[in-house]
């Protein structure tokens, strides 16, 4: 049994184009401030701290857009304000200061970082799905793997057991996760079936807009190729946009068309993800790509 | 039409080595030159000419660093393409342009028949039937049924070769950058890719080849421009 994941958004032509998300000056600070953290932090100074103030600057002047059925790529060292980015767009945590809209929400006219909770409610239930790093994270490891999608599909006003039940063993084997583990509980599952049930979790409510964080880090090579298998083919069936934030290049040269490259809280290049690998402009991303063997 | 198909005025490339206290490597300087709808071009150069960085440069894998490439696409105004972004290049991909790179770049987990009928299922293709036109288009290259479920990693570099034509083959490309498409092939297959591309630009498939063969090259070409350490001399 496989079950269809209904087309969102899929916008083939180029001209006219109105991007799913634009993202502006998103700024993100920990700390009280000064005038100078700007000037004293980023790839420039190598340094995410603020020597004046002692601020910590996560992110600063990130401006990036994508658009319908997109896959954009992130890539940067540890701390260079990857998942940062990615909390601030699911709400996780409130940005100091800068805008985001998405096309999705009230037509793009009202910034998704002013929103009050039922709207933030609405957002992260029905237009936005998200995959942690860390799947205890992401999931209730004591609640049944179908359980887990109920829960999201509850949320989102699915109402009847029948269709529920229906829809996440649907996902499940979409997944790849047996059906009969679906009354387990993902607390006994492996590394790679957890991310794979986030996965599920996250497509559960046809989001316009999924957030993958490091979603194959730590899972061994034929794991990992399977995962991103199944979000390649996903994507390409329900033409859902998806931000990929890994420190793992090969992970995104397979999933992104196009890639954002930060360091030290700033984007420091973006461009297509073949002329990141082949042809990098930035010293860092020069570094990045020569220290790996893709 | 008002004549060309691509046009490329005065490119340049550099690389600017940052990891290496900021060298500077020159790709080629100063090429210009112009191809018809259904035109077959030949770049001839030795080996660190800078020929298949041209291609690049046109297919967005390298920015150029001075010059223009114009493109008319099937529908529209003429582009500019050093001044389009990411996102405009990317929709040109497939559809317009095609590449055909030295190597193939097995995807995982994938059969050789569906990262042949991949792009097509990009674009909305039934699966069926990408698979059957990815199937015909292998077997015309010599891909046997036998090998359309293996996975190309496992293949001969000249089974791989034919595997990367056939990938770029399949979109029904308007402009298909070639870059050494033959060089792994042994006499008979590369007759075969020969007559593969004779047929594309019988069917008004634009071309722009690199090929270490220069009787292939002279057999396939309408004009041909000469590299030498990367400046045009012909």
């Amino acid at each position: 049994m496989s079950i269809e994941l209904e087309a969102t958004t899929r916008d083939q032509s180029l001209e006219v184009e109105t991007p799913l998300l634009v993202v502006e000056n998103l700024f993100k600070r920990y700390g009280k401030g000064c005038a100078h953290c700007l000037e004293l932090t980023g790839p420039e100074q190598d340094t995410n701290h603020c020597r004046n103030c002692g601020a910590l600057i996560a992110c600063a002047e990130v401006n990036f857009e994508i658009y319908p059925g997109e896959v954009l790529g992130v890539v940067g060292e540890s701390g260079s304000g990857k998942t940062t980015v990615l909390r601030c767009l699911y709400k996780d945590m409130e940005p100091t200061s800068g805008r985001a809209f998405l096309q999705a929400f009230d037509n793009g006219q009202t910034d998704i970082f002013q929103t009050n909770s039922q709207q933030t409610r609405y957002l992260q239930d029905f237009l936005m799905g998200m995959v942690r790093q860390n799947p205890a994270m992401g999931l209730r490891l004591h609640i049944t793997a179908g359980g887990n999608i109920a829960e999201r599909l509850l949320a989102a006003d699915w109402r009847k057991v029948s269709e529920i039940r229906e829809r996440s063993s649907g996902l499940l084997d979409r997944m790849e996760v047996p059906i009969k583990r679906m009354d387990d509980y993902p607390a006994f599952f492996s590394g790679g079936m957890q991310q794979r049930v986030q996965i599920a979790k996250a497509l559960a409510n046809q989001p316009v807009l999924i957030l993958l964080d490091e979603m194959t880090t730590g899972l061994d090579v034929s794991v990992q190729a399977g995962v991103i298998d199944l979000v390649k083919e996903v994507q390409r069936e329900s033409g859902v946009a998806i931000i990929v934030v890994s420190h793992d290049l090969g992970v995104i040269r397979l999933l992104s068309e196009r890639t954002l490259v930060m360091k030290n809280g700033r984007i420091v290049e973006s461009g297509l993800t073949d002329q990141i690998m082949e042809d990098p402009q930035h010293a860092y991303t020069q570094l990045l790509v020569s220290s790996t063997n893709y | 039409m008002n004549g060309f198909h691509l046009k490329v005025n005065n490119l340049s490339k550099h690389f600017l080595l940052h990891i290496l206290k900021g060298k500077q490597v020159r790709a080629f300087e100063g090429v210009s030159f112009e191809i018809k709808p259904g035109e077959f071009m030949g770049i001839a150069g030795v080996s660190g000419s800078g020929k298949s960085s041209i291609l690049k440069c046109i297919y967005g894998t390298y920015v150029a660093s001075d010059g223009e490439i114009f493109y008319q696409p099937e529908q529209g105004q003429v582009r500019e393409l050093t001044k389009d972004s990411a996102r405009q290049l990317a929709g040109l991909r497939g559809h317009e342009i095609g590449f055909v790179s030295q190597f193939l770049r097995p995807l995982p987990r994938t059969t050789t028949q569906d990262l042949v009928a991949n792009p097509l299922l990009q674009t909305g293709v039934a699966k069926a039937e990408a698979r059957l036109q990815a199937q015909e288009l292998l077997g015309r290259l010599g891909i046997g049924p036998e090998l359309w479920d293996g996975y190309p990693v496992f293949f001969s570099g000249g089974e791989q070769q034919r595997v990367n034509i056939a990938q770029a083959l399949i979109r029904r490309p308007r402009l298909l950058l070639l870059d050494e498409p033959t060089s792994a092939l042994d006499t008979e297959n590369q007759a075969v890719v020969v007559a593969l591309l004779e047929e594309a630009k019988a069917a008004g498939v634009t071309m722009l080849g690199v090929f270490h063969d220069p009787a292939l090259l002279q057999r396939l070409s309408d004009k041909v421009i000469t590299l030498s350490r990367g400046k045009q001399v012909a």
